[in-house]
This record gives C-alpha cells, structure tokens and sequence, in this order.
C-alpha cells in the first residue's frame, strides 16, 4: 500500500500553491481548494525513485526560503510566497522541479468549480441539454 | 482484466490495441468474416455518458502514461497526448480529421531535404489512400466544407461545417488581413445527428471523452458493432509481454499476454498478428521479444526498428481581446482553419510549413501551462480572469524524421521485468526554423484579429510518428507499403509509427485510412491461404486415394 505525503510535504506544496495562484477578488487561492490533497494522491502513484526525488526537493525549496528570505515556506506571507515563487520559475536550476509542480498546481485549480465558475466558465452542460456558444 | 468473450487458443488475427488504427483494422477483418481476438491495455468504457466527466482532468482517465521512458535528447518531455483505453486516442482526441497533401508522400520530389534529416518518399502516393480517407470519413461523421486545399474532385465529407464561434470570426479579420485563406475545419464531430448519435452540444469538453458521442470516438462506432458481430473477443486492461516466432523467424506463431490485475499469463495463437499500439510500445515490444532467429528484436535485422521518429512540434497561443468570445465553450479544435502555411517553407529558409487552428473549450488548465507559462501569481490570475475573451490557437509545426532519432530499449524495468523504452530525440535546425516561423504567424493572426495582449508557448512535441516505417528497401524502413514487417510474413503494423513524414496536419485520419488499406490487404491474403490450404487438403486427399486405388489394383 502507498504511503501517504507527510505533512511537511504536504504544507510546501499548499505554500507554494500560495505563491503561485493566490487568493484574487472572488476568486478563491489555490491554498484555500483541495488542491494540494489532489496533487499528493497523485504523487502517490509514482514510483519510489520518482517520489522520493520529488519529496527532497520539496525540502529543498524548502530550505532556499529559509536562506533567501529567512523563513520557511510555511512561515512565508502571502506577499512573500508570491514573490519566492516568482524566483523559482526563474530558477533554471529548478525547473525540473517546478515545471511539473507548476502544470500539477495550474491544472488541479483551474478545474475545481469554484475557480472556474469565478472565470466565466459554465462547467458541466449535457445534462441541461448543452450550450449554444454562438453570437 | 476483461473478456468480452471466452478466449480461445488460436484465431485467425490478433490485434494488439485497440485505438485509432487498431479499430479500423477490427472493422475491416471482422465484417471480411476473420475471427479476430483485440488485446488493450487499458480500460473498456462501456457508458460513455456515465464514465465521462465534464471536467479539464477527465482526459487524464484515458491517456497513456509516457513519463516513464528513459530520455536522452532534449526534444522529449512526455507531452503527447496518447490514448490507453478501448478506443485508444480517440477519446481523447480533438477530432481534427485532416487528409494529407499529395506532396506529403513525394515529399523528396516537393522538397530539397535538409542534411540531418532521413525523410524520404512514402512507398505509396495519396491516390492510394484516396478511396479510404473517404470510407474514414464516413466512419468518423466528419464535418466540413469544400476547401482551396482539397485536391479537385476530392468527395465531400459527410456532414456540413459546424458553424463559427465568435472567436473563429474574430479570426477570420486576421487571416484576411495577412492574406492566410480560411475555412471551417474538418472535425469528426457531427454537426447533425449522423449514425443515431447527436449532434455536438458545445459543452467544450471534447479531450475528457465526449459524452454524447458526437465526437467520432472508435469504440463506439467500430469496436461495439465488432463485437456485436460475434467475430471479435477483447481482452482488455491485459499486457501484451512477448511475440513467439516460427524457428526460421519468418512467421508469428503466438504472443504471451498477462491479466494486469490478476497476474495471469495467457497464451494464443494466430493465422496474422497486428501491432497497433503507439509507436514508443510497438517499437518496445518488438525489441523485448528477441530470440536466437531475431537476435536484435524482431524484424530488426537491418536495425531500422525505432529509427526514423519524429513528432510536430505544438505550439498554442492566447491573444487578449476586449470581446467576450465565450472562448471555455465548444469542440476543442480546428473550427476555424488555415492550412496556407502548411505549404510555407516553399517561400522562406526550411522545408515543410504548419497548421494554424482555432482552440475553444475548457482549456483554462492548457492556457495557464502553455502561453501563459511564464506568469505567476496575481499576474497570472489577472490574465485567466480574461479567458472568455481570448483568441486561442494551436499550431502543429511539420518535424522530420531522422536516423538517430529512435526508440530504444532503456535499462528501466516495468512491473513485469521489461526494459521500458527510450526515446533518443532532439530537434532538427529545420525544424526550429518552422517553428520560429510558426509562432511568428501565429502571434500576427492574433493581433491583426484584433488581441492587444498576445502570447504564444514554447513547443511541446505532439502526434508522435515514425519507428516502423513503410518503404520498399528493408534496409531503409521497417515496413513494407502494406504496413507488414519486412522478413515475417504474418506480422503487421497500424497507427503513426508507420510514417514516413508527417504533414503538418493532424495524424489520426491518415492512421485510420492506412489501417483500412492494410486491413484489406490482410483480409486478401488470408483468404487466398485459406483456399491454397483447402487446395493442398483436397490434393492430399486425392493422392491418399489414389495411392489406395494403385495399392488395390496392384493387390
């Protein structure tokens, strides 16, 4: 059987989900959504090497806020996780790391009905009878 | 894993896979009278309106998982979207169904081919193909118009054009203005009613599975008919470990496959086998099931097996207007189209061209992944909040195959102690020039339609081709022009590993239309085995009692 995230896993991933898709007007943050939870089931699925990579750069990140603005991630304000996060999508070096983490994050939120319904998006229709997306 | 049937030990034609081309080729064999047993890895979706969902992540229930190949090159990054269950890619397909340009199969003659790449002519011309993209056609319910493209004469396909979406409109004013001719795209959605499924409700979530079926998805309209045939058993969520040859090589005798959930191991025996899956585990599985008369993999005797791949390079771009275009509704792709760039290399510094395609629907997730890459946080949410009034396109940029990119065996194991495959692929400078050329384009429809806030992604590599392909010489190809693996009589291929260059406009009508082609060829052959067979009975037969008869005259 797999294991679960540990719990400092799981709040580096709600930290950076923070960073990257904040809370905007109506629209809730990714932090504040099942997000994370959804991104640890699916990490659980992948196999040991691959998720052992992943959890140790969980706590490298990790690290890199403590010695670039001197706290945790999960100690991190909101302004401040926007602005880590915006230094690691720069990061060439971790790119392995967050173009994965990035697309997991962006991907889970942008499909939970409290997002989407906030952009405009009818969600699901066949049920109704469909739409009409004509002028 | 799931029977739909009682297995039995031998049948006239295994199929291994059953998407794209593996269904065509079940259509073609089971209505020719062949008893056919289809093998596939992942899951039967019998309820189509239950087992889908209305949600971005539904298509992640029925896609193959290409993250674990082992990579060397820089081309790959496990993007394609490639199907693993019954009905294979086509449920989570975009449905752009595309014939291919005759100069794609004479494509030395067209072009002067750049040093890197060994692209070469098809072994056949698109008059070959012509009478099955039509029959495909009539499978899949395409809609469409007749198009500047076509080639004259061409048959219309059988449903109209979809109508415009505001968006497509909008693009219409920056194709004219750029001199780009346009028209609606050909989409295997039904614009009407066809084939007692609906018509397209525009619920914008074609890539999770259509739930209504107005989208051609291959398990409905070929596989279910098959099996209702009684000539077709399936076995589904099975793995296919190993092929079995004769001593001499020259025959398939039998293929081991495995229950993925129960862990048992099964073994059948076939008259003809068809390798039908994509072309990282055609390729695999051909390599995996080596022995002392194919001692490099099967079929590999002049190391072709896995050479010559090559994808499109996929670029999707997001242009701000100050319209609401309801861009989060509608089928996916290709409603409005230009295929004038297809052909565009012929005026600027490479060979080959690009597509340019409208995007509409739930792409909230492709959106923030691809165009808007690079923006994060508040910005980021910013620009999302403005989806619905956004241009949305993609581009399918032509790549070309070349020698030492391929599909190896890698030292990884899957669960069953197999060497996983790797994929050795790096972009050719042509096809970086296409590709520059192509965002280029793209970023100018956009703004001259009318966005002030333009963004188009880096490339992704799409519709993975090559592997096995079709030529004349088994030195320079895996295949010959009917698909069958040259030096083994009985072994054939479908789907895109067979290409030899891939146009720039979607793959899965091509795919359809060779496995149709191949799938009567198959059905000829076997018919005409059968009858030498009965012959070489009869003969026996009588010279048995003739041979009596000299021994009774003789007593």
């Amino acid at each position: 059987m797999q294991q679960p995230l540990q719990e400092q896993h799981t709040l580096i991933i709600s930290a950076l989900a923070q960073g990257l898709l904040p809370q905007t007007g109506s629209i809730p943050g990714a932090h504040q959504l099942p997000v994370t939870q959804m991104i640890a089931d699916v990490v659980v699925q992948w196999d040991s090497g691959q998720r052992e990579i992943f959890e140790q750069s969980l706590l490298y990140v990790d690290g890199l806020a403590l010695d670039l603005l001197g706290a945790r991630l999960v100690d991190l304000s909101d302004d401040q996780a926007v602005h880590f996060v915006s230094l690691i999508a720069q990061s060439e070096e971790l790119s392995d790391f967050w173009e994965p983490m990035r697309k997991l994050l962006v991907l889970n939120y942008y499909a939970l009905p409290p997002v989407y319904s906030e952009l405009g998006f009818p969600g699901p229709s066949i049920d109704n009878g469909g739409l009409s997306a004509f002028a | 894993m799931g029977f739909t049937s009682k297995i039995q030990s031998h049948y006239d034609v295994v199929v291994v896979g059953a998407g794209a081309a593996g269904a065509a080729y079940i259509q073609r064999l089971t209505e020719s009278g062949l008893r056919v047993l289809a093998i596939e890895k992942g899951p039967f979706f019998k309820n189509h309106r239950d087992d889908f969902i209305e949600n971005e992540l539904g298509i992640f229930n029925h896609l193959w998982d290409s993250s674990s190949y082992e990579v060397e090159g820089d081309a790959f990054r496990a993007t394609p979207n490639l199907g693993r269950a019954v009905g294979g890619g086509t449920l989570a397909w975009t449905a752009v169904a595309l014939r291919f340009f005759e100069r794609d199969f004479h494509f030395k003659k067209h072009w002067k081919v750049p040093a890197q790449s060994s692209v070469t002519n098809w072994p056949i011309s698109l008059k070959d193909l012509d009478l099955y993209y039509q029959q495909a056609e009539l499978h899949m319910g395409v809609s469409g118009t007749a198009t500047v493209w076509d080639q004259p004469n061409a048959a219309l396909p059988p449903n109209p054009a979809l109508d415009f979406y505001p968006g497509s409109n909008q693009l219409k004013t920056g194709f004219d203005k750029l001199g780009y001719r346009w028209a609606p795209g050909r989409i295997a959605t039904n614009s009407r009613p066809y084939n007692n499924a609906s018509e397209c409700l525009h619920c914008g979530f074609c890539r999770s599975g259509c739930r209504v079926d107005a989208k051609y998805q291959a398990d409905k309209v070929l596989i279910e008919p098959a099996l209702a045939s009684g000539f077709l058993d399936l076995a589904y969520e099975c793995t296919v470990v190993e092929l079995l040859t004769s001593g001499d090589g020259k025959q398939i005798t039998a293929l081991r496959f495995v229950d993925d959930q129960s862990g048992e191991e099964l073994k059948v025996s076939a008259e003809h086998v068809v390798l039908c899956n994509n072309p990282f585990e055609t390729t695999r599985l051909l390599l995996n099931s080596a022995n002392d008369a194919h001692p490099n993999g099967i079929g590999n005797k002049f190391d072709q097996v896995g050479r010559h791949f090559f994808c499109h390079l996929g670029v999707v771009g997001l242009g701000f207007t100050e319209q609401d275009l309801r861009a989060s509704t509608g089928h996916n792709m290709g409603n409005i189209m230009s295929l004038d760039p297809c052909n565009q290399g012929r005026d600027k510094n490479y060979v080959g061209g690009f597509t340019l395609l409208s995007l509409n629907g739930a792409g909230a997730g492709v959106a923030a992944i691809d165009p808007l890459e690079h923006f994060q946080g508040p910005e980021l949410q910013e620009k999302m909040s403005r989806f619905n009034r956004a241009l949305f396109m993609v581009s399918f940029i032509e790549g070309l195959p070349a020698e030492h990119n391929r599909i190896r065996l890698g030292q990884s194991l899957d669960s069953y102690g197999l060497p996983q495959a790797k994929v050795e692929y790096d972009y050719l400078e042509n096809d970086l020039l296409a590709l520059a050329d192509a965002r280029q384009a793209m970023a100018d429809v956009m703004t001259e339609a009318g966005a002030g806030d333009v963004h188009v992604s880096r490339e992704f590599e799409a519709h993975p081709m090559g592997g096995m392909r079709m030529g004349n010489s088994p030195s320079q190809s895996a295949t010959d022009k009917w698909g069958r693996v040259h030096g083994l009589n009985n072994l054939w291929v479908g789907g895109a590993s067979l290409f030899v260059s891939g146009s720039s406009v979607n793959p899965t009508l091509t795919i359809h239309a060779l496995a149709l082609r191949s799938a009567e060829k198959l059905a000829k052959t076997f018919a005409q085995q059968k009858k030498q067979k009965q012959q070489q009975k009869k003969d026996q037969k009588k010279n048995k009692q003739s041979s009596l008869n000299s021994e009774r005259a003789y007593a």
